[in-house]
């Protein structure tokens, strides 16, 4: 059984041997799908990893009326503790803004103008499960519905656009990697398809010698599993070293560093080895079968 | 053991075979004869079950093959060594790899396959030709690579579709000399399909004629 299996892997690499212009043409066709794959697959991870930091730092500010005096906006912050959504809340009360104020702006409010007209306020954190654009909006709406608060304030749009972003490249890459996945497989199949018709002659002497239909269509298998390994492994390494090429020149700008998404060589091996297999099933159930071995 | 009974095919743009009723005994060497188009190929391929008869019955070393299923032809085929007019050996392999190839099919050990088609390499004479390839040997060595090919997993019957057909004289009497005795030395049953009338007169064979699909009495 070994022997045999040892002689259609050797079979399968000589048919890749002797087709292997067409062959190289299907394997670069896989290594672009993949390519097209593991790079939305980057972004996707990069992405979410950048805009989940900028989520976990995400804070809510929120302003009562001026005219409010401590106490009296007290109340109405307690109100705030009742929203869906708030993981906790700070109050700041107009002296704690003055202070504020004076150390972002560098001047005392107070004695410049000879009173407080900052406003007291509180620092929402929002919940974990509520760290989304759309579920940050909603809370912001229902602060702003209290009753003497006057200003809500937030970086939720640029959550928003970062999201859109993120959803725009992975929407992308993976539209344009379907429609080169169909390509692959189309290329792979008809690689196959060409081997096949190349060896009909062989394939109808096998037969005739009695080997069985798995015996002849394993190394035409064998050809496609190798297209798709060596297609993706070409793939993973050109992902690999762009992503090494991006964080050198990231690096010059920014503190950030495009990571490597986990598993990720190993889901696009296994997404590639798939690839061949299904291609070249694809002609072997459509050529060999009906075409060759229904000669009775 | 060979028989067919009341068989009869007939090809979609053609005539076929009709009512041809005969038996081929275990050992023997039989070789049916007619002109080209007479109907001896399509009966050896109702034997190697490529075709199914529409009527009749072909039992062949205990299969009948109208009734067997199609994942047991592979099986039949392997109990049959087949010898055709073109040689059918693959063009990208030795002599060597050509003749194991049976072998492989079978999934023998690697060492048992070495040992038997050295072994029927040299039976027919080709032990020198081993490395070549079909394009670097004669017509005659082709035929022979291809004989070694038939009997290298030790078959109880041999079907040879026009074995001399593209050979000289002298190397088709050799490739007869070869067929007659695997029949006679080694208990082969062989079914020689040929044209070619004075073949048989050299040799000591059962004769079944057939002409425009019928047999001749």
């Amino acid at each position: 059984m070994i022997n045999k299996v040892l002689f259609l892997l050797s079979e399968g690499l000589r048919s890749l041997w002797r087709a292997r212009l067409p062959a190289l043409g299907s394997m670069l066709t896989i290594t672009l799908t993949i390519m097209l794959f593991g790079g939305a697959y980057v972004l996707f991870g990069n992405f979410d990893r950048a805009t989940r930091r900028l989520q976990s730092q995400y804070r809510i500010d929120v302003f009562f009326d001026p005219l409010l005096n401590n106490a009296d906006a007290f109340v109405h912050y307690q109100k705030l503790k009742d929203i869906d959504g708030i993981a906790s809340t700070e109050f700041i009360s107009k002296e704690r803004a003055a202070a504020i104020f004076e150390r972002e702006f560098g001047e005392d409010v107070v004695s410049v103008l000879g009173t407080n007209p900052l406003p007291a306020g509180a620092i929402i954190h929002v919940a974990r499960g509520y760290r989304t654009a759309r579920r940050i909006n909603r809370i912001a709406d229902n602060i702003a519905a209290i009753s003497n608060v006057t200003d809500v304030a937030y970086r939720g749009e640029l959550v928003r656009i970062l999201e859109r972003y993120l959803r725009f490249a992975v929407y992308g890459g993976l539209v344009m990697g379907l429609l080169t996945l169909l390509g692959a497989i189309f290329l792979v199949s008809n690689t196959i398809r060409l081997s096949i018709y190349a060896k009909r002659e062989t394939i109808e002497t096998l037969s005739l010698l009695g080997a069985s239909p798995a015996f002849i269509r394993l190394p035409f298998l064998v050809e496609g599993l190798l297209q798709g390994l060596l297609g993706s492994a070409l793939a993973v390494g050109a992902i690999l070293a762009l992503i090494d090429v991006m964080n050198y020149v990231l690096e010059q700008f920014v503190l950030y560093r495009l990571i490597r998404p986990p598993q990720m060589a190993l889901a696009l091996i296994i997404f590639g080895v798939l690839l061949g297999i299904v291609g070249s099933a694809r002609s072997i159930g459509k050529f060999i079968n009906l075409r060759l071995l229904e000669n009775r | 053991m060979i028989e067919l009974r009341n068989v009869s095919l007939t090809y979609q743009r053609g005539p076929g075979v009709f009512d041809i009723n005969f038996k081929i005994n275990a050992g023997e060497l039989a070789f049916l004869v007619g002109p080209s188009g007479a109907g001896k190929s399509t009966v050896l391929k109702l034997m190697y079950a490529e075709l199914v008869p529409q009527e009749g019955e072909v039992e062949i070393n205990g299969y009948i093959t109208s009734r067997i299923r199609r994942n047991r032809i592979p099986g039949l085929r392997r109990t049959l060594g087949l010898v055709f007019q073109d040689f059918r050996l693959l063009p990208d392999r030795n002599a060597y790899d050509n003749v194991a190839l049976p072998l492989h099919i079978m999934g023998l050990p690697h060492r048992e396959i070495r040992e038997r088609t050295y072994s029927a390499l040299g039976d027919v004479g080709l032990s020198e030709r081993v490395h070549h390839y079909p394009r670097e040997l004669s017509g005659g060595e082709q035929q022979r690579v291809a004989i070694a090919r038939a009997v290298v997993k030790n078959p109880d019957i041999i079907l040879a579709d026009e074995p001399t057909g593209n050979l000289d004289a002298a190397t088709a009497l050799e490739t007869l000399d070869l067929l007659t005795y695997l029949a006679e030395d080694q208990g082969c049953t062989v079914v020689v399909a040929t044209h070619d009338y004075t073949l048989m007169t050299k040799k000591r064979g059962r004769l079944i004629e057939i002409s425009e699909g019928r047999l001749l009495d």
